[in-house]
């Protein structure tokens, strides 16, 4: 078989039904483009959504202890109240790990919990807190706070940032006007926990994110240890600065007896330890400064996160450190749920486009092969084979394929090039979130648009299987006397 | 079976019956036919409309298989040939001339007439460029070598056909009523063309036709009526 021939009679096949062909083409051509364009945005809205996270709270990677709950840097995704998230054990073969390998580029633990933020006896808000080193937090997400007031406190001081929005709702909830320098109490949300007296060090800009994000809050690490109870005796605490815990501690009884001394932190107790060991025989607590809940990890940059982190997953265990190293959008948790379920929206999308590409496609070919009939019997009659039917067939759809999808191409990189060329301004913060900035400029992806074009060319040619099954199933005889 | 007249004989049919199906009713078309025809033979399958011409032509050219009886071309029962085997058969040995032209209506009638070389699956070498010119000479077309058959006329569609069946230089050419949608000065111009072609080629023509005019001119005469037949003479006079 000669495929120049058979190359000549799809092409004038396509060229004599013009108008079919530009139809179903079109059809074509705008699907793929949709597709092209959606794509674009969508790899922007991924890559703009992972930069906000991997560069503002998670990294590339984080460590967590093995658990079946979720869990994500912001704590467990479970609900509010589910406090399901341990300590690192070994942690400091974690740090070992993590200091060896050539791999990272810095890490940074923290602990999480849903606090209370109390003013007087009334309990005025609720915020997710993460218990950081400012040292370490710092060099691992310069990007995540913006100050409107003062700033991170001191290492080994203890302090508690908050957002203006969220300083704002508290003022107005509880009548006061609390600012920089005033002090909060703030206990755990879940009941009966401990009491701890922060200073407010820093006030930072409304985040760029509505929901989970917008309700978080940093305090000293310690702090929130000894809120959740990670502690040691005193005398095996290494006499560290940041071992030394410097948070008032308060039971909440004493809290809500009445005795503003114990409040206010500055008299009566020693607030710098907790006691425990019962009646008697009370025994002095501190912070455990090994104790951290997760730890995010950034790679160096071009190192992919997905190798890396199998490579010190297994680096861990062989260390004897269990813990579970889990990705960026694991570590988001619902906050990137938006990014989730836009994924599978656009995937639903692409398959309707995709049965309706069959769909036409295979109706188009099929009214084809009614009219070619006769011609399809002259051609087997002659000596052509079923391969022979089969392959005119399918080369008309190529062809069609082909075209359409370069127009396609073009339509869309036109639209692409011109929204990333003016860069749309977008007003939502959860755009601006999604889009890691104020201007979505969607992704032109050489690749991606040969892949959609590729993936285009197959579905037509699956399309036309049933067309060309159909011809082929047509006797010659039966297909010459169809005139 | 007549075991030498099947190897002389460049086709060989033997009690073959065709049946067709009706509802529940069996129209037999063909109701047991034996004939040998002869190599280079110009001949004519004639009778009139119903007689089982048509049929007969499809089971001589491998497009349809007999309810009973044996078909062969050249010695060869197509009987138990596959659909491949069928179709490569048709390709290399039977050209076919139909009623209504068939030509491919993309392809101008250069390209026509080179189609079949281009289709089989025997490698070949490149087409003989000179053999589809001489053809497209022979059938009158040299001036039209490029139109396309919707800028033919019918008689000029029929030449093409005609040139088409002879490209791959088939040992036969089968032709249902080629002058059937053709005015009668026309129509006997291609029964000269084709004669003309088969005395020089030595290819075997059979074709069917119920005009006499064109009967008259066939070396071989096979007379069907009612799916049987009823005469089967040489031109010399001799009944076979």
């Amino acid at each position: 078989m000669k495929w120049p021939v058979l190359w000549t009679i799809a092409y004038r096949n396509l060229a004599e039904h013009r108008r079919r062909t530009l139809s179903v083409g079109g059809i074509m051509a705008l699907g793929l483009a949709l597709v092209i364009v959606g794509n674009g945005f969508l790899d922007a809205a991924t890559e703009g959504l992972r930069q906000s996270y991997r560069d503002k709270y998670t990294g590339d990677v984080f460590l967590a202890a093995p658990t079946k709950a979720s869990i994500t840097v912001f704590g467990s995704d479970a609900g509010p109240n589910s406090e399901k998230v341990a300590p690192l054990s070994g942690f400091s073969k974690v740090e070992m790990v993590l200091n060896a390998s050539s791999l990272v580029a810095h890490w940074s633990g923290q602990n999480v919990a849903r606090v209370l933020l109390l003013v007087g006896e009334k309990a005025s808000a609720m915020v997710q807190v993460l218990g950081i080193d400012p040292d370490r937090y710092q060099a691992a997400f310069p990007q995540t706070l913006s100050f409107e007031q003062g700033g991170y406190w001191k290492t080994g001081d203890r302090g508690l940032i908050l957002n203006a929005g969220t300083l704002a709702s508290l003022n107005k909830r509880a009548g006061t006007t609390l600012g920089l320098g005033d002090k909060l109490n703030v206990s755990l949300a879940v009941a009966g926990g401990k009491i701890v007296e922060l200073p407010l060090v820093g006030i930072t800009a409304n985040p760029v994110a509505q929901g989970p994000l917008a309700q978080i809050g940093w305090c000293d690490s310690n702090s929130l240890r000894l809120l959740k109870g990670y502690t040691v005796e005193a005398s095996a605490t290494p006499a560290t600065p940041a071992a030394t815990p410097s948070a008032s501690v308060l039971d909440e009884e004493a809290l809500f007896s009445g005795d503003s001394t114990q409040l206010a932190g500055s008299s009566g107790v020693n607030l710098d330890t907790i006691t425990s060991g019962g009646i008697g025989r009370p025994v002095p607590l501190s912070a455990d400064p090994n104790a951290w809940e997760i730890v995010t990890v950034g790679l160096k940059t071009g190192v992919d996160s997905e190798a890396a982190g199998k490579i010190l997953s297994k680096a861990l265990a062989e260390a004897g450190a269990e813990v579970q190293v889990q990705d960026w959008l694991v570590g988001a948790g619902r906050s990137a749920t938006p990014v989730v379920a836009m994924k599978s929206a656009f995937s639903l999308v692409i398959l309707v486009i995709a049965l309706v590409a069959v769909f036409i496609v295979t109706n188009a070919l099929l009214i084809s092969v009614s009219e070619r009939t006769s011609e399809i019997g002259t051609m087997r009659a002659l000596g052509g084979r079923r391969s022979v039917i089969r392959n005119l067939i399918l080369l008309e759809v190529l062809f069609l394929g082909v075209a359409a999808g370069a127009v396609g191409v073009v339509l869309a990189w036109l639209v692409l090039g011109f929204a990333n060329g003016i860069g749309l301004a977008v007003d939502s913060t959860f755009l601006q979130m999604l889009f890691s900035g104020k201007q979505v400029k969607p992704v032109l992806s050489p690749l991606g648009s040969l892949l959609a074009w590729a993936q285009m060319v197959a579905v037509a040619l699956l399309a036309g299987l049933y067309p060309a099954q159909t011809a082929l199933s047509l006797s010659p005889l039966k297909a010459i006397q169809a005139d | 079976m007549n075991r030498n007249g099947l190897e002389k004989a460049v086709v060989s049919v033997r009690g073959v019956k065709k049946m067709y199906p009706l509802g529940k009713t069996e129209v037999w078309a063909l109701r047991g036919i034996d004939f040998d025809l002869s190599r280079g033979d110009f001949i004519s399958i004639a009778g009139p409309s119903g007689s089982g011409k048509t049929t007969l032509l499809n089971l001589l050219g491998c497009l349809d298989t007999p309810t009973e009886g044996e078909v062969f071309l050249e010695g060869v029962s197509t009987r138990s040939l596959g659909d491949d085997q069928i179709t490569d058969l048709r390709h290399q040995v039977i050209g076919f001339i139909f009623q209504s032209f068939n030509l491919i209506p993309v392809l101008s009638v250069r390209e026509n007439v080179e189609f079949p070389l281009l289709i089989g699956t025997r490698r070949r070498p490149a087409p003989d460029q000179q053999w589809i010119d001489h053809l497209i000479e022979a059938v009158g077309l040299s001036d039209w070598r490029l139109h396309k058959p919707n800028e033919l006329s019918g008689g000029q569609r029929q030449r093409v056909a005609i040139a088409r069946s002879l490209v791959n230089r088939p040992r036969i050419v089968i032709a249902d009523e080629p002058t059937a949608n053709l005015d009668s000065k026309t129509g006997e111009a291609i029964i000269d063309l084709m004669k003309r072609i088969s005395h020089e080629l030595g290819t075997t023509f059979i074709f069917s036709t119920h005009d006499q005019r064109i009967v008259d001119v066939a070396d071989h005469v096979i007379r069907i009526l009612d799916g049987v037949v009823v005469e089967n003479s040489l031109a010399s006079g001799v009944m076979l």
